[in-house]
């Protein structure tokens, strides 16, 4: 049984887990990939070549 | 008693001086010259005559600035839109989160907020170019539906072209609205964090569904800072430089890359000058629509 939830606890409806869940992934997708790869072993950061401490 | 009002006197002054100065001599005054040049007219390479000429604000009413100002004002208030109907429900989420949960849900707001402007602009250009994070993710589902459609016996499907996401009008509103993101949701957080929440209760307990009691309890209640979160989003939005001049295509100048190329490339102060203070005026109209909207509420501390 499905613990029913109270009535403005709107944190636990799915619908707005799912919009907090895209709205951050939309703030911090683009931030994560910068840093990720920064470590990149290329001057494009499209392709991952491998890890790399250089540009530091 | 006479001492008393004379060490108050000096102790305001003291206080209210170095400020006052500071505003007039480094904000108050270059205005004034800016103001001044925007009636004057360029006097060889580096002179600029102030004559009490209106050409300049003639020529900015031309239709081609029109233009731009024009859709300057719709682009931002495309943004304070998708912004307010992306941010009003993180606002209502960390209003409603649990003590533990809500500074965290904060600072995940203000983080990248808190991120230098052209970090997070070049960012976004990685994930928006054509061999950008977007057109990878298309990608791989245009490959795998191919597959698909062999598997079931079909045409594959063609080569996947690269959507051309960035250097256009739609590249620089996503920009828009994540730079501007956390300036709708600070406001609207304050607002909803306010609200009494008896209220949305007796609203669900009398038989209103969660939408009901959003649009006629929640929203007319945070009212006051949902507009003050609009025009927050709104005044920075419309004078966007950086966004538009790295997202934005030839079509897509906005009112305050043509006042710098006034200033820079062109070198027409006066007529730079007359573009930036129709923005300003134009920015002033803003606010006090702002204030007009809330003139009649009570003194309650609503609102910023």
């Amino acid at each position: 049984m499905a613990q029913k939830r109270a009535p403005l606890e709107y944190n636990r409806m799915w619908q707005m887990r799912l919009w907090l869940l895209a709205v951050f992934f939309f703030l911090y997708a683009p931030l994560v990939a910068l840093i990720a790869f920064s470590f990149n072993d290329s001057k494009r950061n499209t392709v991952w070549r491998g890890f790399t401490l250089n540009y530091y | 008693m006479a001492t008393q009002t004379q060490e108050r006197r000096f102790a305001f002054l003291a206080t209210a001086l170095p400020p006052i100065v500071w505003v007039v001599a480094f904000f108050l005054a270059p205005l004034a010259i800016v103001w001044a040049y925007s009636f004057g007219q360029n006097a060889g390479l580096t002179g600029v005559d102030i004559s009490g000429t209106f050409t300049n604000y003639a020529r900015a009413l031309q239709p081609l600035y029109l233009g731009i100002f024009v859709k300057s004002v719709f682009v931002a208030g495309l943004t304070t839109l998708l912004c307010l109907i992306v941010g009003f429900p993180v606002a209502l989420a960390i209003a409603f989160a649990s003590e533990r949960w809500r500074p965290w849900m904060l600072l995940l707001v203000m983080l990248p907020f808190w991120t230098n402007l052209l970090i997070r602009t070049y960012a976004l250009i990685a994930v928006l170019r054509t061999e950008g994070y977007v057109n990878f993710t298309l990608a791989w589902f245009w490959d795998r539906a191919s597959w698909l459609m062999t598997l079931v016996g079909l045409e594959p499907l063609g080569d996947f072209t690269p959507l051309q996401l960035l250097y256009s009008n739609f590249a620089v509103v996503v920009g828009l609205v994540y730079v501007h993101l956390p300036f709708m949701v600070l406001p609207l957080y304050a607002a909803l964090d306010r609200l009494d929440k008896s209220l949305i209760e007796a609203s669900l307990d009398l038989g209103a569904g969660h939408l009901r009691t959003l649009f006629s309890i929640v929203v007319p209640l945070a009212l006051p800072g949902i507009i003050s979160g609009i025009i927050i989003t709104f005044v920075p939005a419309l004078g966007a430089y950086l966004t538009p001049n790295l997202l934005g295509g030839p079509d897509s100048q906005m009112i305050a890359n043509v006042i710098e190329r006034q200033f820079k490339q062109a070198n027409d102060w006066p007529f730079g000058a007359a573009l930036s203070f129709l923005l300003m005026y134009a920015t002033f109209g803003a606010i006090a629509l702002r204030a007009y909207f809330s003139r009649d509420k009570p003194a309650d501390g609503h609102g910023i």
